[in-house]
């Protein structure tokens, strides 16, 4: 019960998301909006797994033998 | 002035739709009228509020003088007769005054009540206009590359960061590739469970494994 109520949740509150998303896509400010945040999420992502980018950029490739 | 007046306002204009053209001097004429024309209605609105203030004060002295010429004439009277309908005729002039004052007070407090409605409307309208142009404004910032370029780059790191059953999508797709790729619970030729994925042997990957805390997996 409890699972399936976080999973209702869970996508109840994807769906607002990108109805939200989809309703300022429709804008020409909406899309100003959505790029920049678009940017920080790359942002984030890259801060949060800062050791794997700085691994990938260093000396990242796949050697086979 | 007016004429000066709308040709600089014309350019303005021309210049914010992009484009320039000529104004023919019958166009300026009639753009000039028409400043003369919302000049006097608005000097005659104001006009007439100021005659009909000065038409309310005059009918407030005329009461005073017409009440102070019948005590006057009350004072001078000799029979108790006349003297009641000279008191008659103040009590109706001053019943009348104050019904007229408060009829003018129900008068201001609804004109009030329009005012402060007009007032709210301009404060509304305003705010709206600039919650508009903000609006506009973040419109027009730039945005290089448009909104798909944030989006590949952030599905590209999403590929080479965030791991998955132990491999990040990269990492799966190579295995994939070159042919090691093993999932956990897979069941080999002879019928028995492989164990769990373990990387393929004489493989190096400089990659981090996430959470593993260290540079690179050797096997």
């Amino acid at each position: 019960m409890n699972s399936s109520g976080s999973v209702v949740g869970w996508l109840t509150a994807w769906l607002l998301m990108f109805m939200l998303l989809f309703i300022l896509a429709r804008t020409r400010a909406g899309h100003t909006i959505i790029y920049y945040l678009a940017w920080l999420m790359v942002a984030l992502l890259i801060v949060s797994h800062g050791k794997q980018v700085a691994s990938i950029l260093s000396g990242g490739n796949f050697t086979n033998g | 002035m007016s004429s000066k007046r709308a040709e600089a306002m014309s350019k303005m204009q021309a210049s914010i739709d992009g484009y320039s053209f000529n104004i023919s001097q019958e166009d300026l004429n009639r753009l000039a009228d028409e400043d003369v024309q919302l000049d006097e209605a608005a000097s005659m609105q104001s006009n007439k509020d100021l005659v009909e203030a000065e038409r309310l004060k005059q009918a407030e002295l005329k009461t005073e003088a017409d009440i102070e010429r019948l005590k006057a004439a009350k004072q001078k009277a000799s029979s108790d007769a006349v003297k009641a309908e000279y008191d008659e005729e103040m009590k109706r002039i001053q019943l009348a005054k104050q019904q007229k004052q408060q009829e003018e007070k129900e008068l201001s407090a609804s004109k009030l009540a329009g005012h402060a409605i007009e007032q709210t409307r301009t404060a509304y309208q305003r705010v709206q206009d600039v919650t508009g142009e903000a609006w506009d404004s973040l419109g027009r910032v730039s945005t290089p590359g448009s909104i798909f370029l944030p989006i590949a780059v952030l599905l590209i790191l999403f590929l080479l960061l965030l791991p998955v059953n132990g491999h990040t999508r990269i990492e799966w797709l190579w295995l994939a590739l070159v042919g090691d790729a093993h999932l956990s619970g897979e069941v080999d030729n002879s019928g028995g469970v492989q164990e769990q994925t373990q990387p393929p042997q004489n493989q190096t990957f400089s990659f981090n494994t996430p959470g593993s805390g260290f540079t690179g997996v050797q096997v």
